[in-house]
């Protein structure tokens, strides 16, 4: 205790000494080591002076400075300072020095004053003195320094108005107008500020995340008010398309079910499917809605029906009917429940079917989507059925590769091989399920060459999607084919392997030949076929190849173009692949008697009775046979007629009875010419 | 046309409620006589009400109640307070 007093003592000693010099900041220090623990009302008196000295002292140099300041011509800084020396000591003298030298600076213009409260921290006389700047000369700089300085200040509201009245470019500038617009309330407008700032900061994209949730926390609240949904919706999808939030896709959701509940109230059905068209997620609710709208618009549209109506028809329909939670709502009975379906699907096909015949082109292509889609779901009902207790939906193609649900019908079908027999049927239906679906779509809607593009690039390959690529050449070629195009041939070489498993190809490109009649396209067809046969020859391919043949050989020589014995070769040709060719055997026929009668002309006009005695015994045609008896007919009147030389006229009666009784001695023109000649002898 | 919206009847209306809606749909004459009993007729077949039950009903209650939490609980939880940053301040 008593070291204790000692060490005190000599502290307030020393403090003492220094007060005395005038050390008022030593002092002080020492005052304070002296008075702790002590409760020494001299030691506080003197501790308060030396404040009160200090400050002094302070505020003393600050004027100093501040003079300095006004000696070298800156006013505006040695306000600043004689504004901080007024706070310490509130000399009334200070004050007036101070308004003088504001009158002063206004008087040559308040940017300085400006800059010197913004510096000082003074950002609300800032803003006032950049306010009157702005006003004063329409200044746009000094409005948006004005604005900074209000959100420096927390003024959230005046800096919005502000700015608003601006255009603010620089990422600052945009950010702050982003924040006041944020802290009023106005997220949206927030977001859309903070988009034009390229920044990857992660303060900044961490703030926007904030203000996106935000954003669907105040709409969500709304949701039940009388808004406008549409326009809110519009904004929430604007800001989702750019930022990935969980917040603002809950509230996207939300919105569009009740835009969806009020369109159906108003059984505004387009709109309805508008909306739907976005969503990449389905729920059963969302599908019933989606089918129920999309079969009233089509069943209301009448002479406005459009293909892409038809097409969302064919999109919904079929998988809503076929979804667990959808029987249930038809009957609670299973068979009645069945029964309606089916006739729901009948008066859906009828809707189709009728749209088809008023949309033209798209309409047949979407009807014949139809029917395969439908058989197709037939198809999976069927193997779905050992599944029942599963409760199993199932989707057609289209809706399957839209909405991500393929892979549960592929594995369905994969599960079924065996049950499966027909290998083309069970490759169809995989491949529609497949990674290659959307390149069959393509193709199904006439882009082939996007088709190929697509299906090749597909990274994983399997028996389906090999399949697919198959198909897809196989249709290009058949498309070529159809346009005369040279190319046709290429492509179905390609796809000539698929004949192997699936025969319905050779019917369809055989089909298509056998309705072939302009030249130019026989010739392509015939290729295309003949490597067909090649890889797999089958009597289809082999009697639409004959057939072609068999007309463009005909056609050459009907036109003159080749003669009787290319015909013949050809001919025989077409009947070597196709014996049961009628039209082919008649051709031949027809070719065989042609080539007689113009040797037996030929040989007639030439005098040649032994070759022409020869061509009608190696015909097999009758008419050669008249033909050459009809002659000597006309030769026997013309010698009777003409020829007024008995003795010749004998000569040349002989000669033509020899020739004919060379080929026939029962004809009756021998015994003819017999009985002439008897008359003449 | 909507044969339930035609006579403001609901999904299930049962025979008597249907011929007096339509009655009374005459006497309102929003829709033409024609129509209503075109609705009527619809309505009273049984299997034809049922393929209607399903084309025009959904489940709006199912739809607007689709909200898995509530909104501001939800989001709020991740929002921190906006506050000035300084990264643009240069």
């Amino acid at each position: 205790m008593t070291e204790n007093l000692t060490y005190q003592d000599k502290h307030l000693a020393k403090a003492e000494e220094l007060f005395s010099r005038g050390s008022f900041q030593a002092a002080k220090k020492f005052f304070e080591k002296a008075g702790y623990g002590l409760e020494r009302d001299e030691i506080a008196e003197k501790l308060r002076i030396c404040n009160k000295e200090i400050a002094a002292q302070r505020a003393k140099e600050l004027i100093k400075k501040a003079r300095r300041c006004l000696a070298k011509g800156r006013p505006a800084e040695a306000l600043a300072l004689f504004i901080q020396a007024h706070g310490i000591t509130g000399e009334a003298w200070l004050e007036d020095r101070i308004s003088g030298l504001r009158r002063e600076l206004q008087n040559v213009g308040s940017e300085d004053a400006a800059s010197t409260a913004e510096a000082a921290g003074d950002y609300l006389a800032a803003a006032d003195l950049y306010g009157r700047l702005a006003r004063e000369g329409s200044n746009e700089a000094a409005a948006l320094r004005r604005a900074h300085c209000l959100v420096m200040a927390a003024q959230w509201a005046d800096a919005v108005e502000v700015y608003q009245g601006v255009d603010p470019q620089t990422h600052r500038d945009l950010y702050e107008f982003g924040l006041a617009m944020a802290m009023t309330g106005r997220y949206y407008e927030c977001l859309k500020h903070w988009a034009k700032i390229p920044s990857e900061h992660a303060d900044f994209i961490q703030q926007k995340r904030a203000v996106c949730a935000l954003l669907a926390s105040d709409s969500l609240e709304r949701l039940e008010t009388d808004i406008d949904h549409a326009a809110v919706l519009d904004e929430l999808k604007d800001i989702l398309r750019a930022m990935d939030h969980a917040g603002l896709k809950e509230a996207v959701r939300c919105y569009r079910n009740r835009l969806i509940a009020l369109y159906w109230r108003d059984e505004r059905y387009d709109l309805i499917l508008k909306l739907l068209d976005e969503i990449d997620e389905i729920d059963p609710v969302l599908l019933e809605v989606a089918a129920r709208a999309s079969f009233l618009r089509v069943s209301e549209s009448a002479s406005e029906l459009t293909a892409s109506q038809l097409d969302d028809l064919t999109m919904y329909w079929l998988t809503a009917l076929n979804q667990p939670e959808t029987w249930s709502k038809l009957s609670t009975d299973a068979e009645q429940s069945s029964r309606l379906q089916a006739r729901l699907i009948e008066r859906a096909e009828a809707l189709v079917k009728n749209g088809a015949d008023l949309c033209s082109g798209d309409g047949e292509r979407i009807y014949a989507r139809w029917k395969e889609e439908r058989s197709v779901m037939e198809q999976l009902r069927e193997l779905a059925k050992g599944r029942e207790h599963e409760d199993l939906p199932i989707y057609t193609p289209r809706f399957a590769s839209r909405f991500g649900r393929s892979a549960a019908m592929l594995e369905l079908i994969r599960s079924n091989r065996e049950s499966i027999r027909d290998t083309d049927r069970y490759l169809t239906l995989g491949a529609y399920y497949s990674g290659a679906a959307p390149a069959l779509f393509l193709a199904e809607d006439g882009c082939y060459e996007q088709a190929l593009q697509l299906v090749k690039g597909l990274e994983n390959q399997d028996e389906f999607t090999s399949y697919a690529a198959l198909k897809i050449e196989f249709e290009i070629g058949l498309n070529l084919l159809e346009m005369g195009d040279k190319n046709a041939v290429r492509h179905i070489k390609s796809a000539a392997v698929l004949l192997t498993t699936a025969p319905g190809f050779e019917e369809r490109i055989a089909q298509k030949a056998a309705g072939i009649t302009d030249r130019r396209f026989i010739e392509l067809y015939e290729k295309a076929l003949g490597i067909l046969i090649k890889e797999k020859p089958s009597p289809g391919l082999n009697r639409a190849l004959s057939t072609l043949i068999t007309t463009r050989a005909v056609m050459d020589f009907n036109r003159s173009r080749i003669s009787v014995t290319p015909l013949s070769a050809a001919i025989e040709r077409a009947l070597e692949l196709d014996p049961d060719n009628e039209a082919a055997r008649i051709a031949l026929s027809d070719a065989q008697y042609n080539r007689d009668f113009d040797e037996l002309n030929e040989a007639l006009e030439k005098h040649k009775m032994t070759r022409a005695c020869q061509i009608v015994e190696r015909s097999e045609h009758e008419g050669i046979y008249d033909a050459f008896f009809e002659f000597m007919e006309d030769a026997m009147n013309e010698v009777n007629e003409r020829v007024t030389d008995k003795g010749e006229r004998i000569f040349m009666l002989n000669d033509l009875y020899k020739w004919c009784q060379c080929v026939d001695c029962d004809h009756p023109l021998v015994d003819e010419l017999g009985d002439l000649l008897d008359l003449e002898q | 046309m909507n044969p339930f919206r035609v006579l403001e009847i609901s999904r299930e209306a049962d025979k008597q409620q249907i011929v007096r809606a339509a009655a009374m749909a005459l006497q309102r004459r929003t829709f033409s006589a024609f129509e209503i009993a075109a609705a009527q007729r619809k309505l009273l077949d049984p299997v034809c009400r049922a393929e209607l039950s399903f084309l025009y009903t959904i489940d709006i209650d199912s739809l607007a109640s689709k909200r898995e939490t509530s909104p501001s609980d939800r989001c709020r939880g991740e929002m921190p307070r906006l506050e000035r940053l300084e990264i643009f301040d240069r």
